[in-house]
């Protein structure tokens, strides 16, 4: 066969495909699943190599961690990188969280017109009453909170009680739900003549208690060690949690980021000033020395003149008050008053030797 | 106006027809002219000849699609006319480089007179174009039917003109078997 007589029969070819050829043009198709399949298994490769080839360097940014705020003697230490406050934590409460910041719209104590240096404490008696009104009226008994308050309630406190030194209820509503009808609904459960105060906030109260759950659970997963305190200060619509004389490692900040990730719903401040440290060591003292029973001491007379204990090995007996030498007293006062200048003075400690015969 | 439509005006022998297939397949039939005889006079003249010999046709004939049998009336015209232009030399053009791939599939012997089948051809070649993907058949056709250009086709097609020569070839290839296969000698 001739290719003359090819490219003529080709010219029989059928009529749907000849069509079909001088139709829409067929471009090549990008093969999706392929290109899929292709980047995964190079993700897969590059964050198998990126360790292997890094041993050395630590794996950045892997996770947000939590901020965190480094206090030292009770401020908040001006050293860089140890600060580490949260995005917008101007309004920190200091030195310690958990005490409420000063209202900036009312002066400290004491320094309001007219008001004397040292202000008798605020009348909290309706405020009070209001109080455990409201958290009957939320389902509270007996004065312990419900076991989960509405959604719109963030906290509720009493104010310092300037200017008039009569505190007021102050009632924080979650944004969104603050509306006239609601303060008119809650200011008839607080009943009474005192006006209730409300003011906006970001996170409810359950939510705020619901970290404390999950602090829990950090905690125990991770085994954390360090010296800590937490809990919900409805003042500042946040959850405290402080740290004593050790910060959290990345990967408590990490979950605790996870747990927050707005990084405003819990504080966290590292305290490295030994005072705020609470130890064993600190609250009881150094453990004492174990005392022979052969050679313990014996005081010379007890306060009430009852009887004294007989030393161990019998001698001196007991004696009362009116046995006790006449130059001795309990606490070794001299009788008859202080030795003259220049005599030898005793220390007092002498006073204390077991009397003898 | 539809094919029937134009059709019927055939039927009606109204010269009407010939104006309406103009109108709508014109240029469509001058491109595969164009293809084969690259001269633009030469394709004009055989687009004429193209509705002539489909007042010919039409009637008896009916055709399903009046753009595909008018351009095949087209491409044999063309090929016609080119044989008769290049009888005494091997021109440039697609054709001469069309024929020049095509030799890798035939012999390149005559064909004795009445002995290839072209009806059992026919099928074998759908057959072959059956079995091809969508745009593998649409590159063979342009290339061996219309008569494109390598570089048409790599524009229309989005390729490299070196891929379409690949693909051609890998093309030509599968015909050869496939109609050896289907028994023919070639």
């Amino acid at each position: 066969m001739k290719n003359c007589e090819l490219l003529d029969l080709i010219g029989e070819a059928g009529e749907e495909y000849v069509r079909a050829a001088d139709g829409e043009v067929v471009r090549p198709r990008f093969h999706w699943k392929a290109a899929a399949a292709a980047a995964a298994c190079a993700a897969l490769v590059f964050g198998a190599a990126y360790p292997f080839f890094n041993k050395d360097a630590p794996l950045e940014n892997a996770s947000p961690l939590h901020n965190y705020i480094v206090m030292e003697g009770g401020s908040l230490a001006a050293t860089g990188e140890d600060v580490k406050a949260p995005a917008g934590g101007g309004d920190i409460d200091m030195p310690g969280q958990g005490i409420p910041a000063p209202d900036p719209n009312q002066p400290p104590r004491g320094e309001g017109p007219g008001e004397p240096a040292y202000a008798p404490a605020p009348s909290q008696e309706e405020a009070s009453a209001q109080y455990d009104r409201l958290l009957r009226q939320l389902g509270g008994v007996d004065g312990r909170e419900p076991a989960a308050y509405p959604g719109w309630f963030a906290g509720m406190w009493l104010d310092s009680g300037w200017p008039d030194s009569v505190s007021r209820l102050t009632v924080a509503i979650v944004d969104g739900f603050r509306t006239p009808e609601l303060e008119e609904e809650i200011q008839g459960w607080c009943g009474g003549t005192g006006e209730v105060l409300f003011r906006g906030a970001k996170y409810s109260k359950n939510y705020l208690d619901s970290l404390m759950n999950g602090i829990s659970r950090i905690f125990k997963e991770q085994n954390v060690r360090i010296s800590s305190a937490y809990g919900v200060y409805v003042t500042g619509n946040y959850l405290g949690l402080d740290f004593f004389g050790e910060a959290p490692g990345d990967e408590t900040l990490a979950a605790l980021a996870e747990l927050d990730p707005e990084g405003d719903a819990i504080r966290v401040q590292v305290f490295f000033d030994r005072s705020l440290q609470v130890t064993d060591e600190l609250v009881k003292g150094p453990a004492p020395e174990p005392v022979d029973p052969a050679t313990r001491p014996t005081p010379a007379a007890t306060e009430d003149g009852g009887p004294l204990p007989t030393p161990a090995d019998g001698s001196g007996g007991v004696k009362r008050g009116q046995d006790a030498p006449a130059d001795t007293v309990p606490g070794g006062a001299y009788v008859g008053g202080l030795p003259e200048a220049n005599e030898n003075a005793q220390p007092a400690h002498y006073d204390l030797l077991p009397l003898d015969g | 106006m539809d094919d029937n439509e134009i059709i019927a005006l055939f039927f009606a022998r109204d010269e009407g027809a010939v104006q309406a297939a103009q109108g709508k397949y014109g240029g469509y039939c001058a491109a595969i002219a164009q293809n084969i005889l690259e001269d633009r006079g030469a394709a004009e003249e055989c687009v004429n000849d193209t509705w002539l010999r489909c007042w010919q046709s039409i009637p008896p004939q009916r055709p399903d699609s009046l753009k595909s049998f008018a351009g095949r009336i087209t491409r044999n015209l063309a090929l016609s006319a080119l044989r008769r232009e290049t009888a005494q030399k091997r021109g440039g053009g697609q054709v001469s480089l069309a024929l020049e791939e095509l030799d890798q599939v035939v012999s390149g012997a005559e064909t004795p007179e009445g002995a290839l089948d072209r009806a059992a051809f026919q099928a074998a070649l759908n057959g072959f174009l059956a079995g091809l993907a969508e745009r593998d058949r649409a590159l063979f056709l342009r290339r061996y039917w219309y008569l494109d250009s390598v570089d048409a086709l790599a524009r229309r097609f989005a390729m490299r003109p070196t891929a379409v020569t690949t693909a051609l070839h890998r093309l030509r290839k599968k015909l050869r078997g496939h109609l050896r296969q289907e028994g023919f000698d070639l």
